[in-house]
């Protein structure tokens, strides 16, 4: 599964890298970035947790 | 931040808590001492306090266009553009407004509230004292607890199904911090506080859309707060019963009564 950050959206919280720092890492422009193509299954608990915690709801697995 | 001359600051106190505070006989300050405690009173105080506030921007809003500041908030509130349009006086006011009110109400209530639940648990306090370094997970925890906004409310968009509940579109929804941060299904042993408890998915900055535009600054002025605080009175605690502010909006503490040996 693909997972998604919607970049106008983002506002920098960090929650996502929080939940799962495997998949998603805040830089230093205060924005969220997918670190990997496909999210191993073993993962896909943390990045539902990240999903749920996003404070703008700025993420979702793509379909 | 908004540049605001530091002789103003107890107006905006004042007036902060005549809008937020409305409903407290203790801010009806221009109602007469018979006639407060009523729904009238809170109403023309909030008024009062509305009217007062958006006047006294009104005139920071003259000065700033005759003469523009640099990085001053309401001066780039007044240069800023939304698809080639300015924002209108309504809005600026209203920004204005929101900023000094949602900005210094939930913060100063966490830090209030954040001292009374830490001093009515000493060992928790005592294992703050000791290790610093749990000061961020503290927070979150103090945030959890206090939830210094106690409610926001919607209107409902669409129809849908919650958990066997159907809700209408046009319905209209409040939602309750303190209960949503208290569910059991969400947090282990809701009921108790503990400043190292993990994870601590809290909503008292809301979600979504109007997720609050200040948190991060929330929490490094509540950091800042404590470790000056602890820092200089570690021997802090409470003196006496807290007064609480009378309001279903805002988890308030007017008035902490607290002991401690004075620096030297």
């Amino acid at each position: 599964m693909k997972v998604k950050v919607n970049t106008d959206m983002c506002e920098g919280h960090a929650k996502c890298q929080g939940a799962a720092p495997e998949v998603f890492r805040v830089g230093d422009d205060d924005v969220s970035v997918v670190l990997v193509e496909e999210v191993s299954k073993d993962l896909e608990e943390k990045v539902n947790r990240a999903i749920r915690l996003c404070p703008r709801q700025a993420i979702a697995w793509v379909k | 931040m908004m540049g605001l001359e530091q002789k103003d600051w107890p107006l905006m106190f004042e007036l902060t808590n005549k809008v937020l505070g409305s409903g407290d006989p203790e801010y009806q300050t221009d109602i007469p001492e018979a006639e407060r405690g009523t729904g009238a009173a809170a109403r023309l105080t909030a008024m009062t306090g509305f009217a007062t506030m958006f006047a006294y921007f009104r005139e920071r809003l003259e000065e700033r266009r005759a003469n523009p500041r640099e990085n001053d908030l309401i001066t780039l509130l007044l240069e800023s553009e939304i698809d080639g349009e300015k924002l209108s006086e309504g809005d600026l006011l209203a920004f204005c407004f929101l900023l000094i009110v949602a900005g210094n109400e939930t913060t100063r209530n966490a830090i209030s509230g954040g001292l009374q639940v830490l001093c009515e648990h000493p060992e928790e306090k005592a294992k703050l004292l000791k290790d610093m370094s749990l000061l961020d997970s503290a927070i979150e925890e103090i945030l959890r607890w206090v939830s210094p906004v106690h409610h926001m409310a919607r209107t409902v968009t669409a129809d849908v199904e919650i958990r066997g509940k159907t809700l209408k579109a046009g319905d209209r929804l409040i939602m309750w911090y303190p209960s949503v941060n208290r569910d059991e299904e969400m947090f282990v042993d809701p009921y108790r506080f503990d400043i190292t408890r993990t994870p601590n998915d809290h909503l008292a900055f809301g979600i979504g859309e109007h997720f609050c535009l200040g948190s991060g600054f929330a929490k490094k002025e509540l950091k800042v707060m404590f470790q000056e605080l602890f820092r200089r009175f570690p021997d802090i605690d409470l003196a006496g019963p807290p007064e609480r502010l009378r309001s279903n909006f805002i988890n308030g503490v007017k008035h902490l009564p607290v002991k401690f040996t004075p620096e030297r």
